[in-house]
This record gives structure tokens, sequence and C-alpha cells, in this order.
């Protein structure tokens, strides 16, 4: 179980995150905001990446700050902007981050297939990265997360700049991957959302204003609620 | 994991190529032998005399020398003076014909004998075990060691991508959140960055050392140290081939710290050509306060602080 725990994140004097407590157990959890909303410092102080200035991240009761490099192993992050070595084919990428997650030498060859095999990649094992258009970026990026199998998995804004087939093509994906796991899924769209997630969460300038099991009727009513207009850019995409 | 790392960086063509460029321009670099021998030597003239002297130096040999450089100074000397015998019948057409050949072989050889002389006189001083033999390659490459550029620049190139790419590529963030993405794997990257700035460090100075070697033949590898002009002061008694490998591998030590330096800066920026600025720059300093900087200035500079930096990197 991983729990947040009167989180904050301060830039400066401005306040990105405020008191946020959560706790994740197994499913989808949908992380809807605005652009600003402090989505992505949870989804890096969550991923290990950031630290906060005050309040932690739990994994089963214990401080991720203790846990170190044994938390990190349990975890799969998908950031918001990814790349990757433009000179590797895929098979290297994965290579590579399997070795990065722990994945041990013997398991690697079929740990590799699989995950090509899954995120449907396996024609384009020898192709070199630079060469894949984004809609396959994102697919080896779900394959590069998910390569140590983790419990948890953390995608931030996994959507953005993919076509609406991509896009549902993701979600599929998404829905195959997350059984018996943590799923933090951070996205503007509230589309993305339907029919997938399991729980909503609403940020709002740094506070959680809303977790509740999700309910896709009242999803956009929900969020107008919060936002009002300033939906536009939410549900235009 | 170190393998993985070790295949991002040389996985590459273009850093082959690269590398390729930077060994022709080391060779090209240490081809042209810059000579410090004074104007008017001459290195078939060097080459023959210290065949005639070959082996440890003796007080006789140093005699020897002496002797025929009095020879060529009377002879140069006299010049005006055989001129004049001849015009006065004093000697016939055939006797000044060949005082002449003499005096003019003699002006080619005087520079030449005379640098000779100064070098007898510093073995005969020096307390060592000086041995005369055809040193100009050996002694070219000991004296002209300085800071090779080309090595530096390739140490950059292959060192800075290892903690920038990650950077340029926007791979970070996936990394850091890998279980071995923090402290695992920066040890990993630490000990390939000594690796390849231990081999850099090694194989650019054998390069210089080849070219040279083939260019010039290297003489006589196993005289004492102090047969090389200017290393006579050196107390430790020691081969040629030993000093040789000893500047390698302190050259190879230099180019490690010189990673270490590397290393520190890619972490504060991340990206190549800054970090190309900014480590040029600080080897270049002292070079720069040295060779290019008036005297006067870089004296005011290094009386007003910049000593301890300077003496910091001297050190480096």
């Amino acid at each position: 179980m991983l729990e947040i725990k009167n989180l904050t994140k301060k830039y400066g004097k401005k306040e990105a995150l405020v008191n946020a407590n959560i706790i994740f157990n197994k499913g989808i959890y949908g992380l809807l905001g605005p652009n600003g909303a402090g989505k992505s410092t949870m989804m890096n102080i969550i991923a290990d990446i950031l630290k906060p200035t005050s309040g932690g991240v739990l994994y089963d009761g214990q401080n991720i700050k203790q846990l170190k490099s044994r938390y990190r192993l349990k975890i799969g992050y998908l950031p918001q902007k990814v790349g990757y070595y433009g000179d590797f084919t895929a098979k290297q990428t994965l290579e590579y981050f399997a070795v990065l997650r722990g994945v041990e030498k013997n398991q690697m060859k079929e740990r590799i297939d699989r995950m090509l095999a899954m995120v449907n990649l396996s024609e384009n094992v020898n192709d070199k990265v630079r060469t894949f258009s984004g809609g396959m970026k994102q697919r080896l990026g779900i394959a590069v997360t998910m390569i140590s199998e983790p419990e948890i998995l953390i995608f931030d804004e996994p959507t953005v700049g993919l076509d609406p087939k991509e896009r549902l093509n993701f979600r599929k994906l998404l829905k195959q991957i997350s059984k018996e796991r943590t799923v933090i899924l951070s996205t503007h769209i509230v589309s993305d959302l339907n029919d997938i997630a399991d729980y909503v969460l609403i940020l709002k300038e740094g506070c959680v204003v809303e977790n509740k099991k999700m309910d896709s009727e009242s999803l956009e009513g929900l969020y107008l609620q919060y936002f009002g207009n300033d939906t536009e850019d939410i549900c235009s995409e | 994991m170190f393998r993985v790392e070790f295949l991002r960086i040389f996985g590459k063509k273009k850093i082959y190529i690269i590398i390729l460029i930077a060994i022709i321009c080391e060779v090209l670099m240490a081809l042209p032998v810059e000579n410090d021998m004074p104007e008017g030597f001459n290195e078939d003239i060097y080459r023959y005399y210290m065949d005639k002297l070959k082996g440890m130096y003796t007080p006789e040999k140093q005699e020897w020398i002496m002797s025929e450089y009095n020879r060529l100074t009377e002879l140069t000397a006299n010049e005006e003076e055989y001129e004049r015998r001849y015009r006065e019948s004093e000697i016939n057409a055939d006797e000044y014909r060949t005082l002449t050949k003499e005096i003019k072989s003699a002006h080619n050889r005087l520079i030449t004998v005379e640098y000779i002389v100064n070098k007898s006189n510093e073995y005969g001083k020096c307390g060592g075990k000086p041995e005369y033999f055809y040193d100009i390659g050996v002694e070219n490459y000991i004296c002209n060691m300085s800071i090779d550029f080309i090595m530096i620049i390739v140490l950059i190139i292959l060192v800075a991508p290892i903690y920038t790419e990650e950077y340029t590529c926007g791979t970070v963030y996936m990394i850091k959140s890998s279980g071995n993405g923090k402290g695992k794997l920066l040890l990993r990257r630490i000990a390939l960055t000594l690796l390849v700035a231990g081999i850099v460090g090694t194989v650019f100075p054998i390069i210089e050392l080849i070219t040279k070697y083939m260019r010039y033949d290297f003489g006589n590898l196993h005289a004492d140290i102090s047969s090389i002009s200017g290393l006579q002061g050196i107390k430790i008694s020691m081969t040629i081939q030993t000093y040789i490998i000893v500047t390698i591998v302190v050259r190879c030590i230099y180019t490690m710290v010189l990673s270490v330096l590397v290393i520190a800066v890619a972490f504060a920026v991340h990206n190549d050509v800054v970090i190309m600025a900014i480590v040029s720059l600080i080897v270049a300093i002292p070079y720069f306060l040295d060779n290019i900087i008036p005297s006067s200035v870089s004296f005011w500079l290094i009386h007003n602080g910049l000593g301890a930096y300077r003496f910091i990197t001297g050190i480096l």
C-alpha cells in the first residue's frame, strides 16, 4: 500500500502541493487537474525524483526516504516529457532499463520479448528508437515502465501528443496491465479516465479537492464544479 | 550495468569517427618535431659526431670534441689570413682550394660542434652516467611535453555524455526513478569515466611517442636520463625508457584527475559544449598565464590571488 501523508512542496514561496493526503490501494487512480495544478510535482515525489518540503510518501508504512532503491525497484514511472537514446534499438532500450530496474539476467530475454509483444513492437525490435513515431515511443515507454513488472505504475500525462486512435489503444493497454497493481495516471483530459479509472482524484492549486470512486457520468460535472470555464482546455482535447 | 553504460557511450559510430580523427590529428601534431636547436644546427653532422662519440661520457671524449671545436674555430678565424697568403703566393692554388673546402666545412660544422661541446660540459658537471647517442627525437619528445589539448577534447567528448546524455535525450526521470538509477549507477559511471580517462591518458601519449619514434630514431633508450639536456638535475638515476614510462603513467593519472573535473562540471551544467568550454578554460588558464599574458601582467595576477589557483592546477 502506498500512502501520501501531509505532503507539501514549495518552490520558493510558491506552493505546488499543499498538505496532500491520499491512500493508494490496488486499482487505477486518475489524477485530474488543469496544467499547473501540481500533478507532475506529486508524480515526481511519488517516483522519488523530487524531495517534498514536508510530509512524505509511505510504502507499506515505511517512508520511501529510508527505503531508497528498495522502493524504486517496486515502481515504474513514465514521465510526461520522455525521451530515449536515439542510437539505441527498442531491444537495447529495454535491456538498458531492465538492468537499471533490477531485472535478473536470466529473465531478461523472455521479459523483453514479452513486453515488446504486449506493446505490439515485436517487429520493431531492432529498429533505432529515433525512427519511431510518437505513438510507438509512447508504447515503448509503457514497455520500459513495465519491464520490471512493478507493483506501482505511475503515468504522467501519458496521452499528450497521441492521436485519438493511439489514445484509445493506450487506454486498452493500460486496462490490460493494471490488474493487481496500483496505477496512478495523471491527466488534464477528462475522457482519458472514462471507462478505465477506478478512483478519481482532483487537484486544484496544489490541493486534493476530491478523492472518490469513479463515476464517469458525473466526472465532467464534478470537474465543472471545481474549474468552471477553465475546463475548456480539459474537454477540448 | 557497467556493460550497458559502456555500450551507451561506445555503441555509436560517430564516437569511432571522432576517435579516428583525433588520432590522425595527434599524429600530425607529433610529426613536425619542433627543434630547439640553434640556427645552423645540422642533424646529419650531429649524427656523425654522435656516432664517433657513442657510448659513456669520458673526459677524453670531452677533450676530443673540444679539440675538434678549437680546430674548426681556428680554421674559420684564419680564413682571411689564408686568402692573404694565397694572394701573396705563399701557398699555391691547390693548397688554397683544399683550405677553402675545409673552411667551408668548418663553417657548416661549427654550430653543431659547439652544441656538442656545451652538451659535453653539462655531462662533465652533472655527476650522473650520461651517454652520447643520437638523441634528437627522444630529447624532443621529453623536453616538449605539454598539455595535450587533443587528448583533453577527446576525453570530454567521451566522458561528458555519460552524465549529460540523459538530460539531452530526456531519459533522466526514467533513470532516476529506477531502482538502480541513483547510487549504483553513479558508481558504475564513475568507474567507467576513470577507465575511459585511463585509456585516453595512456593511448594518446603513446601515439605521440610512436609517431616521434618512427620519425626519428630514439637511439639508446637504456641510457641514463642525465644524457638528456635539461634533465641532468634529476637526482634519481633511471634509464630514459623508465623515465618515459613514468611520464606516461603521470599523464594517465593527470587525465584521470581531469576526468573528475569533467564529472564535477557535468553535474553543474548538463550541456556538452558548456562543459567543453569550462574545462578547457580551467586547463588553459595556467598555460595562458605562462605563455600568452605579458610577464608583467602575469606577475601582477599571480601576486594578486591567482597564485594559489595556479599552484593547485599546476599540481593537477
